[in-house]
């Protein structure tokens, strides 16, 4: 545990030398890094994001007092986009949260990377602006703790890693 | 013992069966109970909520102090950015799971609340950080820090309390392994104890088991054995015979002989000698005949199958001829006189032999030695018979003639039939001889011989023997005075009933005078019944009824017969007469009777004459009365007056007939 925050502090510290990003239409939203076509960064946009398509999962989350309804793209799709071949993502948060999470996750649960919650686009104040949402009710097992911590709010980058 | 393990077994069955249920029930609580501790696992989430909070908090602090020293965008936009995600953590810790924490201790939510209030109030300040002036931002930066004492000890504790949580969680689990280790425990201390009852049950059912085929084989042993004698029994007996008629119908054996014994005079030795000699007897039978049969190589068991019968199964694979000898040779070792007690007893022994047949059914060869010995019985003892189909015809021709006789009695069906005896020197009828007759309505005419035989054993020969007489009596009443009749009596009738009381009745009953009935008696009755039969035919004579002896010159004809009581008549058995013609001797017998007799005042009467030349012979011989054919065949009471004609014809012809060769001669 103490390993992980100083992670968390060590990548704090890396963005706040970088600089804050708005998230605002038309900026970047999301750099997807690592293990992917070409090998340099592909930064995206919310546009760039919906224009792949979207999947909806409806379900409760220890985070929420009501089931909600989760709209966004399938992260399959994001990584067929970005031609990732790696095994596990890197999930890095704009709070500095930082989580891991096996490729193998996205086909076995079809996991997306939710922009809207009950209709609306989610700003940073409420878990924005992209969230990695589990199907949790749809099976037993994803209502545990390993599966509470990859689902990381407030993303901001993903490496793709071997 | 076996009855109280038994119980013991239920009991413990019993108390095992609530054991597992009593495990069952604490392990599905321990399991549900484990199932609420993941459950709580799941909020350890709590403590990650928590510490994020503490984080952002610090991370807004830091960049609010930054930019009040650096004043510069890229910090007032960390400021900004980290004002948004820690509004977003205060709606995390709206979640349940975080109200269930804030719950735990009162002052929590207020400090919470307050912490919320305060940072609701500074948020769009923080927001347009850049736009405010210096000391605006210097206040925010005390405000701030208060939410941020604020939200790090909401978040240490909430640390606190997952380390706190999980530690009690896992003394919980401890407990529960601890339990379940326990229940295991139980359970393979439950299925050991349950193996060991099984093999402790199934070693009392072994022994068991044991005794159960012990007592089954000893059973079966007497079952099969007779105790007497030690030979296999009835049941035996037809259980091998079965077999053995099974194997023959299969064409497994070539063919299968039943031999059946039965000694001869076994009731007088039981009787007269008492039942532990007829029990030593019917052993050392018993050793004979297994001893004997044990000697053939084609025997197949022998045994005792009722009082005194015996029976030996052999094949015929030595040929009918061998087991003819064999049956001979066994009869002959039970027929040797026995030692029992140092005294030796005579019985004699007859066997009824049945071979199978192609075309008769060998089920029945049983049944076929059986009338085959009963056939030897019936004719003369002591000798072995093989059986022949005819016998069984008979057989069930005795047995009708058995089952019908009383009935027959009851509706005169059985009547009298007179043969007419003539004089010879006067050639008057003097009489007639009574002959039972019955004509059977399916059967027809059956011989008296053959039914009085019958009567005699059942003892129906009494009221036959009364019904014959009576019926005599009335006819001869009509008959010419001074005709007499005579009556033949059995042995049986001197032996069972009071026959000089039923003669005595049918007398006054019917009024027939005693001085014309003549009763005939056979030499028999003077051999079996010698005492008594010469006081009851004493008292007859008394009465005035004339005694005859009939079927003289046939057994064995004892001088002494004649000595012994004072008889009125002697009839010469027609053996004699038959031969009179052609044999000197037996008419030179015939006069030595008549010469004997007429010396000792009796009459005497010759059988059978059939023709002239006998009736002449007889004559000159001295024969007072003839009676045959020649005269007459016995005819119902109906044609008694054409019969009498008849026969004073036949006379008359013959003195003529005799004048006529006299004449000749001189």
């Amino acid at each position: 545990m103490i390993k992980t925050i100083r992670s968390i502090l060590f990548a704090c510290a890396a963005l706040l030398a970088a600089g804050a990003l708005p998230a605002a239409a038309g900026n970047v939203i999301l750099t997807i890094e690592g293990d992917i076509a070409g090998g340099a960064p592909v930064d995206m946009t919310l546009e760039d994001i919906e224009a792949l398509g979207a999947a909806t999962i409806v379900t409760k989350t220890p985070w929420h007092e009501n089931a909600v309804t989760f709209e966004g793209v399938p992260l399959s799709a994001l990584l067929e986009k970005a031609g990732a071949t790696g095994t596990i993502l890197s999930v890095l948060a704009l709070n500095n949260y930082r989580s891991e999470m096996p490729v193998s996750d996205i086909s076995e649960h079809g996991v997306i990377l939710a922009y809207k919650q009950d209709g609306a686009y989610m700003p940073v104040s409420d878990k924005g602006p992209l969230f990695i949402v589990y199907p949790f009710d749809a099976d037993p097992a994803l209502k545990d703790e390993v599966y509470y911590a990859r689902s990381a709010w407030q993303v901001r980058s993903i490496t793709v890693e071997d | 013992m076996a009855r109280l393990s038994k119980n013991i077994f239920n009991l413990l069955a019993v108390a095992l069966a609530i054991a597992f249920l009593a495990i069952y029930v604490v392990h599905s609580n321990v399991v549900s109970d484990t199932d609420n501790a993941l459950d709580r696992s799941s909020r350890y989430d709590v403590a990650w909520v928590g510490a994020a909070g503490r984080l952002e908090s610090l991370h807004l602090q830091n960049a609010l102090s930054n930019f009040i020293i650096s004043s510069d965008s890229a910090d007032a936009s960390q400021v900004v950015l980290f004002a948004d995600i820690l509004t977003s953590r205060f709606k995390v810790f709206e979640a349940p799971a975080f109200q269930s924490f804030l719950d735990r201790k009162e002052r929590r939510r207020p400090l919470l609340e307050k912490a919320r209030g305060r940072f609701a109030a500074i948020v769009t300040d923080l927001k347009s950080i850049e736009t405010l002036p210096t000391a605006a931002r210097e206040n925010l930066k005390l405000e701030l820090e208060k939410v941020n004492a604020a939200v790090d000890r909401i978040g240490a504790e909430a640390q606190m309390d997952s380390v706190n949580e999980v530690a009690e969680i896992r003394k919980e689990l401890k407990k529960k392994q601890y339990l379940q280790k326990w229940i295991a425990t139980g359970l393979f201390g439950s299925i050991a104890l349950l193996l060991v009852i099984a093999a402790v049950q199934n070693r009392y059912l072994r022994v068991a088991n044991r005794k159960a085929v012990r007592n089954a084989d000893e059973f079966s042993y007497l079952a099969h054995h007779d105790n007497l004698t030690g030979l296999p029994n009835r049941m035996a007996f037809n259980k091998a015979f079965s077999a053995s008629v099974a194997r023959f119908k299969d064409g497994v054996s070539d063919g299968l002989a039943v031999l059946a014994f039965d000694l001869d005079g076994f009731k007088a030795v039981n009787d007269r000698l008492g039942h532990a000699t007829g029990d030593a007897l019917l052993r050392q039978v018993a050793d004979r005949m297994s001893h004997t049969c044990s000697g053939f190589p084609n025997a197949i068991l022998s045994a005792r199958i009722g009082g005194d019968e015996f029976v030996a199964m052999l094949d015929t694979a030595l040929g009918e001829e061998a087991v003819l000898r064999q049956a001979e040779q066994l009869r002959a070792v039970l027929s040797a006189h026995y030692m029992i007690d140092g005294a030796a007893v005579i019985v004699g022994a007859s066997v009824g032999v049945a071979i199978s047949k192609p075309d008769r059914d060998p089920a029945s060869l049983l049944i076929d030695a059986d009338i085959a010995l009963s056939q030897a019985k019936s004719s003369g003892k002591d000798r072995a018979l093989l059986f022949d189909p005819a016998m069984h015809d008979l057989f069930l021709r005795r047995a009708l003639i058995q089952a019908e006789l009383a009935c027959a009695i009851d509706n005169d069906q059985i009547t009298p039939h007179y043969q007419i005896k003539v004089d010879v020197r006067t050639g008057r009828v003097t009489g007639a001889e009574v002959l039972a007759r019955w004509t059977h309505p399916t059967l027809g005419p059956i011989s008296p011989g053959e039914f009085t035989k019958i009567a005699e054993q059942s003892g129906l020969i009494v009221p036959l023997g009364r019904k014959i007489l009576e019926k005599a009596c009335r006819d001869a009443l009509h008959f010419p005075a001074g005709m007499g009749i005579a009556v033949n009596l059995s042995v049986v009738q001197f032996v069972r009933g009071d026959l000089v009381q039923t003669v005595r009745d049918v007398l006054a009953d019917t009024g027939f005078p005693a001085d014309r009935l003549t009763l005939e008696v056979t030499e028999s009755l003077m051999i079996t019944e010698e005492g008594r039969a010469v006081e009851i035919l004493s008292q007859f004579r008394k009465m005035g009824i004339a005694i005859a002896l009939d079927d003289f010159g046939t057994g064995y004809s004892a001088l002494s017969y004649l000595r012994q009581f004072e008889w009125d008549e002697l009839k010469i058995d027609r053996s004699f007469v038959m031969e009179i013609e052609e044999d000197s001797r037996a008419g030179s017998i015939v006069g030595s009777i008549v010469s004997m007799a007429h010396q000792l005042g009796i009459k005497v009467t010759a059988e059978g004459a059939e023709t002239c030349g006998q009736v002449t012979m007889l004559r000159k011989a001295g024969c007072d009365t003839i009676q045959g054919y020649h005269f007459g065949r016995p005819v119902p009471f109906s044609d008694f007056p054409a019969a009498m004609l008849q026969a004073v014809a036949a006379s008359a012809k013959l003195k003529v007939m005799e004048d006529a060769a006299d004449s000749a001669v001189a």
